[in-house]
């Protein structure tokens, strides 16, 4: 026997285990005449008798666990009695899962079809933006980007507009008779075409409109009709702009009597 | 009593008959094997609340059948061990807890649960203790692959057979862990002695009048 081979057999000498006698005889005699391996021999019998020690110590479940357990082995007893030998009781972690899974699903469908409805509402919902004094103006999203006929607002509309502190989304208000003819001095103007998501602009509380010039073309984008004559000359247009500085909606302006077909326009209140 | 008659029932009959529906045989085999899933439960994971947690949900899982045990496969304690295991990873995962060491208050509270009753030996049980609870805070420092060696192995006193197929390795593997574990802890041992030998004695005065 040498020490390598010793090795091998301590932790099996020490524990006790299953050696064979002779082998077992050997190893003693291995570590008589070996100091090292004596040494190591007698501090892993000592570790073993500290792991028997441990090993007595005992330490039980608390008996709320047993209590809990009759009472859940009873329950399912009386869910199971008919045929408890021999079906197996749903496990209820899983079950649980499912659960979750379930209500997810559930839920991911109603915004969905909370969404589409939101879609297809022939509905237009407002955003009534103030101005400074006491004069504001609606806001109105087309339910499609068609040529939707514009407005009236005064020529002195001042721009940008600042923002109203209170909440600003409000439902449709029922539209007003359509303005038959644009005074001289007005502005007409488009519906607002929204350029982002429907949700996004009915939670906004406030916003400011800001006045840009677009090259002409940009109309036809939203559905307009383009006067080719004109295509050289820009075109007004305002931008809604949200509180967090994302453009929500824009439509055009006109100064004089507008290009594009003014039907269903309306004055401001 | 009424438990008195499954004494000799195997852990098979009487899973068998607590899953037929016998109360007594649940009762009887949750008794039996409670401690052992327990402390197992505790020494790996060195948190109470995951030990009682981890006893409660190896008998509910049993209680929903015990379809994955194969008996051609070794011992029903062996799956049972198994079951306790994985709940045991799956939760220190959670809760990151690898290397926790239990603490003054876990360690309060283990030792008001091992209490025994009186002894007549004061001074060995005190020796007797610190010896074990050295062991355990030595223990609770091996990574938990040599841990839940030991555990099984030393503590649970299963054959490296069966540990094997708790955790899922040949049997070799189990060999030198132990191996490599033993001698860690003799290390950590030794340095714990160490440390206690640096700390400071209190000296009895001797009177000079």
């Amino acid at each position: 026997m040498n020490c390598q081979l010793f090795e091998d057999l301590l932790i099996d000498l020490a524990r006790e285990g299953a050696v064979e006698e002779s082998v077992r005889l050997q190893a003693l005699a291995h570590a008589d005449s070996c100091s090292r391996c004596s040494a190591r021999l007698a501090n892993e019998q000592s570790l073993s008798a500290v792991i028997k020690l441990a090993r007595a110590e005992g330490g039980e479940a608390p008996v709320r666990i047993e209590t809990a357990l009759i009472s859940a082995y009873r329950r399912r007893g009386e869910n199971t009695a008919p045929e408890a030998a021999t079906r197996t009781v749903p496990r209820i972690v899983p079950s649980r899962y499912w659960g979750i899974a379930a209500a997810l699903l559930v839920a991911l469908l109603g915004v969905a079809t909370f969404r589409l409805l939101r879609a297809l509402r022939p509905e237009q919902t407002k955003v009534e933006v103030s101005t400074q004094g006491a004069s504001s103006q609606k806001i109105s999203r087309p339910a499609a980007m068609e040529a939707t006929p514009g407005r009236t607002v005064p020529a002195s509309e001042p721009a940008p507009l600042t923002a109203r502190s209170e909440p600003v989304v409000k439902k449709a208000a029922p539209r007003l008779p359509a303005a038959k003819t644009a005074p001289a001095d007005t502005e007409v103007a488009t519906e607002f075409f929204p350029l982002t998501s429907s949700s996004e602009l009915s939670t906004m509380e406030s916003g400011q409109l800001v006045r840009v010039l677009l090259p002409r073309n940009a109309m036809a984008s939203y559905g307009l009709p383009v006067n080719q004559e004109r295509i050289d000359q820009p075109v007004t247009a305002q931008v809604l702009i949200g509180q967090d500085g994302v453009a929500r909606a824009i439509r055009f302006l006109s100064q004089q009597s507008p290009n594009y077909v003014q039907t269903g326009t309306r004055s401001k209140r | 009593m009424w438990q008195m008659g499954f004494d000799d029932a195997t852990d098979i009959q009487l899973f068998q008959l607590a899953s037929a529906g016998d109360e007594a045989a649940f009762l009887a085999f949750y008794r039996r094997w409670q401690g052992s899933i327990y402390r197992f439960s505790l020494r790996l994971s060195n948190s109470i609340p995951i030990a009682e947690d981890v006893t409660q949900e190896v008998f509910l899982a049993l209680m929903g059948g015990a379809s994955g045990f194969d008996p051609s496969l070794g011992l029903f304690s062996s799956y049972m061990y198994g079951i306790a295991r994985n709940h045991i990873l799956r939760r220190m995962t959670r809760e990151r807890i690898f290397e926790r060491i239990v603490d003054d208050a876990e360690d309060e509270r283990q030792g008001r649960q091992n209490t025994r009753g009186p002894s007549s030996d004061p001074l060995g049980d005190l020796t007797r203790k610190e010896m074990i609870d050295s062991l355990h805070r030595a223990l609770a420092t091996l990574p938990l692959r040599y841990r839940e060696v030991v555990v099984l192995c030393e503590l649970q006193e299963l054959s490296y057979a069966d540990a094997a197929r708790v955790i899922g390795c040949p049997e070799g593997t189990i060999r030198s862990r132990l191996h490599r574990a033993r001698m860690l802890l003799l290390e950590k041992l030794r340095e714990m002695t160490k440390e206690d030998a640096r700390a400071p004695r209190i000296e009895p005065a001797r009177c000079l009048l």
